[in-house]
């Protein structure tokens, strides 16, 4: 277990360091500008002078070495543009609170709508519970989410009673982001369960408990629920990780404060060093959500044993 | 399989009964030649796989209406700046008196009314739907190409295994979006670089499922058992391969275009779309998101989104009904 | 084996599936009474219905197949007339179980096997507690011939080989504690030793538990190792029934000859395998006469016209073929079926 745990890890560590020194290198290409808070103003001395002090004029090699060692002091660089010279980590530490909650809110929303809805329509496959399902999933996936949000928060506020905008402290203008953002991964859920536990349910194991005289109740529940759970416990902590590290269509939507409005806002501001941490933070929780997912999997499945299946998954 | 019995055929067949019923026992009871063709006839035969994914996909008659819809929506697209009394997408509007037609609800001029700075909502929308949806092809072509390609060399040249295994499991970990917004955020705005960022690592994905069944060519027992009985290697593919592979390359394609369309959408939404002078159903959707607060100016809103809707909804509809029309386990009959 | 004590009855039972509009019939009026405490082989090629058939009695049909024609009594119950679960659940286990063929995924991946042995026990009897249904599922265990069950009893099936999961497949069944036990081609899917363990074992559960077996298989060889009686099926309807020793020695129809002829223990060295020419009948369409007689080369005219009834050879033994009528010319069973008779020592 040790050393497929170790593999593992090596291999998500080697992941996180291409990406991270690809991301550094693609954002040193980038046009000057978003390295000043006020680029328009400067001379060109005054720009030779920042970018030396900035350290941007040294060879590449050395730029990343240097990188690497304040990323190991968790000191992520400065913002220049969004907010003129505040640490990067510390706007993100005041954002990822709020991000968190709405995100835990959300995932939980998920499974508790998502599970019981592939359940429904795995047990009614082809008839009118699985067909409304079915419009529900394919509408869901088929359309570009921004296009349901957009109406959502069009009507869902006018209906609520609600500002458009989002207010921290009114528990109901919590309602529609939530909700919002479960739809995304209750469809997922749900689509993903229903066609497992469809699967699930011809399988020569389910025939012998029916004809142990297992009631078809408690074969659904016990037999096919679990069996047709174990794929999508891989999926499980990168949807939760991506949930509460933010959406980044809801949180600009309705102006929350948090991580994801967050990308939008420093994106349209140009401020490279925030794009650089924000980019390398989604790619990092990614990387991690995936390790955990083939964890968790070694967890719940007896059939995987360790070390033999190293990392191919 | 039903056969249409004629009512000649039907009357025939009673002669036969009434014949046999006079006949005698000594007739009854003697041999009847045996005849080889009659012992193999009752076999379950000509099956051939297209026509019975063919005849399957028919059967499904919501997928066969939005293929027509999905050609009939990309042919107009084609044909509609020829037809007469079109607008240019990008012509604004002036009265006469030089001021622009802004905000013109829908009439029988613009029939979808203009926008802000009074460009034609019609001309917009087709050519928009004409440049997202091309987008889409371009990324489902381009993907299926090199991942093609890329995945039977993968599958066929072994020393190359380690290689393109190593490559997955690192593109494989790094989310889709994040690379979408890096490359769209350092490149030029423009539909090279959207299809550009689309297309970097989706062909991964294909080029794993198409060096598995590669694989699968070499060594699952059917197709060895093929070889043994002296089964060339193109009938072997042209047979047992090709179709499994061709209809999930087909799912793939279909999947990818709302997939492509909605990425368009998400990337212009956050600022690092198509520049204005391209339009497209993403530009669109963001324009009339900015005014939708107002429910007079709402039309340029749901206009563009309804269009979105019917094509993504159909490419996914018709992508797996195209899947499941082509698992040889619906091909019953 | 008391003749007057049937078990379970079948009468003129016909099944058909729906499969997407058309109608397959996959039974066609099969009449078969089981005795108490025999082994009964059903034989037949894939395709025959002898899955299908022994479905019936426990309401395993899949969703779009059902008993159209017929009855089906066990112990004064018509189990053809059932159709909903409750009633099925006083049925599937306790009174008929099942063993299917396939051991390796036969079993849930997710539960140990004691898990699965003990659901068997509670489904039965939900009274007993836990600790005792564990003890009796370790019990079960040591009798299929599983060693040092406290330990297995705590494991998953990927953890256990073929030959050993089919053991604990029948513990399942034993533990459900059956009247009739159907077991689906059991050993279909394992190595030939190993097949003869499993027989071995089955054997020694019918003995202890008093058990009627209900045998599937298309391997003759194991049919004349377990079978006291022998029932043949050819598409949907079973064709000749007897005693092992009525269809080994002295088969009367020529469907019957043929698959005879077809055992790899019959053929003659240097010789190609017999093989029965032609192919089964389409069952989606109405067959007429004896289903055989396309490939029949002893067809009679009236095979292509009218179904054979029964003719009864001797009390045990019954044949649906029109060769059996006194009016059809005498027709003598091919030169190695006849050679079988005379070596009735033969091993097979």
């Amino acid at each position: 277990m040790i050393q497929y745990l170790g593999k593992r890890m090596g291999r998500s560590l080697l992941t996180l360091v291409v990406i991270v020194t690809l991301v550094f290198i693609l954002l040193r290409l980038m046009p000057i500008e978003g390295y000043f808070e006020n680029y328009e103003k400067l001379t060109e001395e005054q720009i030779q002078v920042g970018l030396r002090e900035m350290g941007l004029t040294d060879p590449m090699p050395v730029q990343i070495l240097h990188f690497y060692q304040q990323l190991l002091h968790g000191d992520l660089g400065m913002s220049r543009r969004y907010r003129s010279n505040v640490a990067v980590v510390e706007i993100l530490k005041k954002k990822i609170p709020i991000s968190v909650r709405l995100g835990s809110l959300s995932i939980l929303l998920s499974l508790c709508v998502g599970l019981p809805l592939g359940t429904w329509m795995a047990g009614h496959k082809g008839k009118w519970p699985d067909k409304l399902g079915t419009v529900f999933i394919v509408f869901i996936q088929a359309v570009p989410a921004v296009v349901y949000y957009l109406f959502i928060q069009l009507y869902g506020t006018t209906l609520l009673g609600v500002p458009l905008l989002f207010d921290e402290g009114n528990i109901r203008c919590w309602i529609l982001p939530v909700f919002s953002m479960s739809l995304g991964n209750i469809a997922y859920y749900g689509m993903w369960l229903r066609r497992y536990m469809v699967d699930e349910s011809t399988k020569d194991y389910v025939k012998l408990a029916t004809a142990k005289g297992v009631p078809k109740s408690r074969i659904m529940r016990n037999h096919i629920f679990r069996n047709a759970f174990v794929p999508l416990v891989q999926y499980l902590p990168t949807s939760f990780l991506n949930t509460v590290i933010g959406s980044i269509y809801i949180e600009s939507l309705y102006s929350i404060p948090g991580m994801g409005g967050l990308l939008v806002d420093v994106i349209k501001k140009n401020d490279n060093n925030m794009v650089q941490a924000i980019v390398l933070l989604y790619a990092t929780v990614g990387v991690i959500g995936l390790l955990l997912g083939d964890i968790l999997m070694t967890i719940v499945d007896p059939r995987i044993s360790f070390g033999k299946k190293g990392g191919v998954r | 399989m039903l056969r249409y019995k004629s009512k000649t055929v039907s009357k025939l067949e009673k002669q036969v009964e009434e014949h046999i019923e006079n006949m005698s026992d000594e007739q009854l009871f003697s041999f009847a030649e045996y005849d080889r063709d009659r012992s193999e006839k009752t076999a379950y035969s000509n099956y051939s796989y297209w026509k019975s994914t063919f005849r399957a996909f028919r059967k499904n008659k919501v997928a066969v209406a939005l293929v027509w819809v999905v050609l009939g929506i990309l042919l107009f697209t084609l044909i509609q700046p020829f037809l007469p009394g079109q607008y240019d997408p990008n012509y604004i509007n002036n009265d006469t008196s030089g001021l622009q037609f802004r905000n013109i609800e829908p009439c029988s001029q613009f029939w979808f009314g203009t926008n802000s700075i009074g460009q034609d909502l019609w001309a917009r929308i087709w050519a928009g739907t004409r440049n997202s949806m091309m987008i889409g092809i371009c990324v489902a072509m381009i993907e299926a190409l090199i991942g093609i390609v890329v995945g039977v060399l993968w599958g066929y040249v072994r020393k190359l295994d380690w290689f393109f295994t190593e490559i997955y499991n690192i593109l494989d970990n790094i989310p889709n979006t994040i690379i979408l917004i890096l490359i769209s955020y350092i490149m030029k705005p423009g539909v090279p670089t959207l299809i550009f960022a689309m297309c970097l690592t989706r062909w991964i994905q294909m080029a794993r499922f198409i060096r598995n069944q590669v694989l699968i060519i070499r060594d699952r027992e059917y197709n060895l058992a093929s070889r043994c009985v002296g089964t060339p290697t193109q009938k072997i593919i042209t047979r047992n391969l090709l179709p499994y592979l061709v209809s999930v390359i087909m799912l793939r394609m279909a999947l990818t275009v709302p997939e492509a369309i909605g990425n368009e959408v998400f990337i212009t939404y956050i600022g690092l779309g198509l520049p204005t002078n391209i339009p497209s159903l993403g530009r669109l959707i963001d324009d009339g998101r900015q005014l939708m607060m107002s429910a007079s100016l709402r039309y340029q809103l749901i206009f563009p989104t309804i269009v979105v809707s019917i094509v993504t909804i159909s490419f996914y509809i018709i992508g797996n009904a195209f899947s499941d029309a082509a698992d040889p386990k619906n091909h019953i009959s | 084996m008391n003749k007057n004590d049937i078990i379970l009855s079948a009468k003129d039972i016909e099944v058909q599936f729906d499969l997407r509009g058309q109608i397959l019939t996959a039974i066609r009026g099969v009449s078969l009474d089981i005795y108490r405490g025999e082994s009964l082989a059903i034989v037949g090629e894939s395709g025959s219905g002898k899955s299908v058939f022994t479905k019936t009695f426990n309401g395993l049909l899949d969703a779009n197949g059902k008993i159209t024609k017929g009855s089906l009594y066990y112990e004064g119950k018509d189990l053809a007339k059932y159709t909903t679960e409750k009633e099925w659940l006083q049925i599937r286990g306790k009174e008929i179980a099942m063993i299917m063929q396939e051991p390796m995924t036969s079993l849930n991946p997710l539960k140990t096997i004691g898990d699965q042995i003990c659901e068997a026990i509670r489904m039965r009897d939900k009274s007993i507690p836990a600790q005792a249904a564990k003890k009796e599922a370790q019990m079960y265990l040591q009798e299929v011939g599983i060693d040092d069950p406290e330990r297995r009893y705590k494991q998953y099936p990927h953890e256990f080989s073929g030959g050993m999961r089919q053991r604990v497949v029948i513990a399942i069944a034993i533990a459900c504690r059956p009247e009739i036990l159907i077991c689906d081609e059991p050993t279909t899917a394992l190595d030939v030793t190993i097949q003869a363990q499993i027989l071995k074992v089955l054997k020694e559960m019918k003995k202890k538990y008093n058990l009627t077996i209900v045998f599937i298989t298309h391997d003759l060889g194991v049919v004349a190792n377990i079978a006291d009686r022998i029932a043949v099926m050819y598409a949907g309807d079973i064709i000749e029934v007897g005693t092992s020793e009525d269809i080994f020695f002295d088969p009367k129809h020529p469907y019957t000859w043929a698959l005879l002829s077809s055992m790899p223990q019959l053929g003659v060295k240097g010789t190609d395998l017999y093989s029965i020419p032609g192919n089964p009948p389409n069952l989606f369409t109405e067959i007429k006469g004896d289903a055989f007689a396309p490939r029949n080369p002893h067809a009679l005219q009236i095979d292509f016209i009218k179904r054979p009834p029964y003719f009864e050879v001797s009390p045990s033994h019954k044949v649906r073929s029109w060769l059996m009528d006194p009016r059809a010319p005498k027709v003598d069973p091919p030169e190695n079926i006849r050679r079988l008779k005379e070596l009735k020592t033969v091993q097979v």
